[in-house]
């Protein structure tokens, strides 16, 4: 059992993460949880369709963010910028989508703001057809429909 | 793969015009999505908090002059805007056409500034042009006189 202060979150594949509260309430998901039955506070805390690896993932981010909230001086705005740059960069793209979910399903906001800029900076530029593959897309416009869009906005293609 | 609708939206405000209007041509539901008055909003209230976006996003023009809806002719039911465009690039002036009997008029609405109000857009008025979308907007509290313009981007790359 975690010690007073700190929770034990519980990833989906049996993994367990002893964090302290301060930073599992990053996630307002589980803020509620602990705040609406206590015995989440004591026990441990099943994060469901959120495994290890990802878990691991959002409690290092949770981490710098919740240390940087209480204490500026130490984590300047200067050093979480570049932390939350490298933090991105590093993922690939089955872990960046896992995240978007895992960080939407826990709100944790920050997180889901930065990922989402992520995508958007990503997809930046692509042409329709490659939004459709990367997103798993029909298209359900015929082609004439498709050149009526086209031609309106000539300059956007 | 599977992302959240509440997500897309996210990733989707965070777009830049151009990128916007080419995504129509992904799907009938994006296309919808990025056409609707309240994408518009949610879009312009995001890159209100990014400063170094704003160019490259949504600008509004508040007009010098308020159409004179009855100055031109004397059959109301004749009058209607048929389009906006810029009368000068290098000043970026704005000029709405209005079509009667007798040919048409050209009413200069203003230039381009960095306001951020709209009450109402006219979603059914939507025109394209130059290939940036306008809407016209209104302050309820003045029926029957359009007040603002809402456009997309205005310097393209």
């Amino acid at each position: 059992m975690a010690s007073k202060g700190n929770l034990t979150l519980k990833s989906c594949n049996g993994k367990e993460f002893i964090v302290e509260e301060k930073v599992a309430v990053m996630s307002t998901t589980i803020k509620n949880m602990v705040d609406v039955d206590d015995s989440f506070a004591q026990g441990v805390i099943p994060i469901i369709g959120v495994d290890g690896k990802i878990l691991a993932k959002l409690i290092e981010y949770c981490k710098e963010h919740a240390e940087a909230d209480e204490d500026e001086e130490v984590k300047s705005e200067e050093y979480l910028k570049k932390f939350d740059e490298k933090f991105v960069d590093e993922l690939n793209l089955n872990d960046l989508y896992d995240l978007l979910k895992a960080s939407n399903y826990l709100e944790i906001t920050k997180l889901l703001n930065l990922l989402c800029q992520k995508v958007a900076s990503m997809i930046k530029g692509k042409k329709p057809e490659e939004i459709r593959r990367i997103f798993n897309i029909k298209n359900d416009f015929t082609p004439e429909e498709e050149e009526e869009i086209n031609r309106q906005n000539p300059w956007a293609f | 793969m599977h992302i959240p609708p509440e997500v897309y939206e996210k990733i989707r405000v965070r777009l830049e015009v151009k990128d916007l209007l080419r995504f129509k041509c992904v799907c009938r539901c994006w296309a919808d999505i990025i056409s609707s008055s309240f994408f518009v909003h949610r879009q312009l209230e995001q890159s209100k908090e990014d400063p170094d976006q704003n160019h490259r996003r949504i600008f509004l023009i508040f007009p010098h002059v308020t159409i004179p809806y009855n100055s031109c002719d004397d059959k109301e039911d004749s009058k209607s805007v048929s389009r906006y465009r810029f009368d000068d690039r290098r000043t970026n002036t704005v000029c709405m056409e209005l079509e009667h009997e007798h040919g048409q008029k050209l009413v200069p609405l203003g230039r381009v500034g960095e306001t951020v109000y709209i009450s109402k857009v006219f979603e059914d008025r939507r025109t394209f042009l130059n290939g940036i979308v306008h809407w016209p907007t209104y302050e309820p509290s003045l029926p029957n006189r359009l007040d603002f313009v809402v456009l997309y981007d205005l310097s393209p790359g």
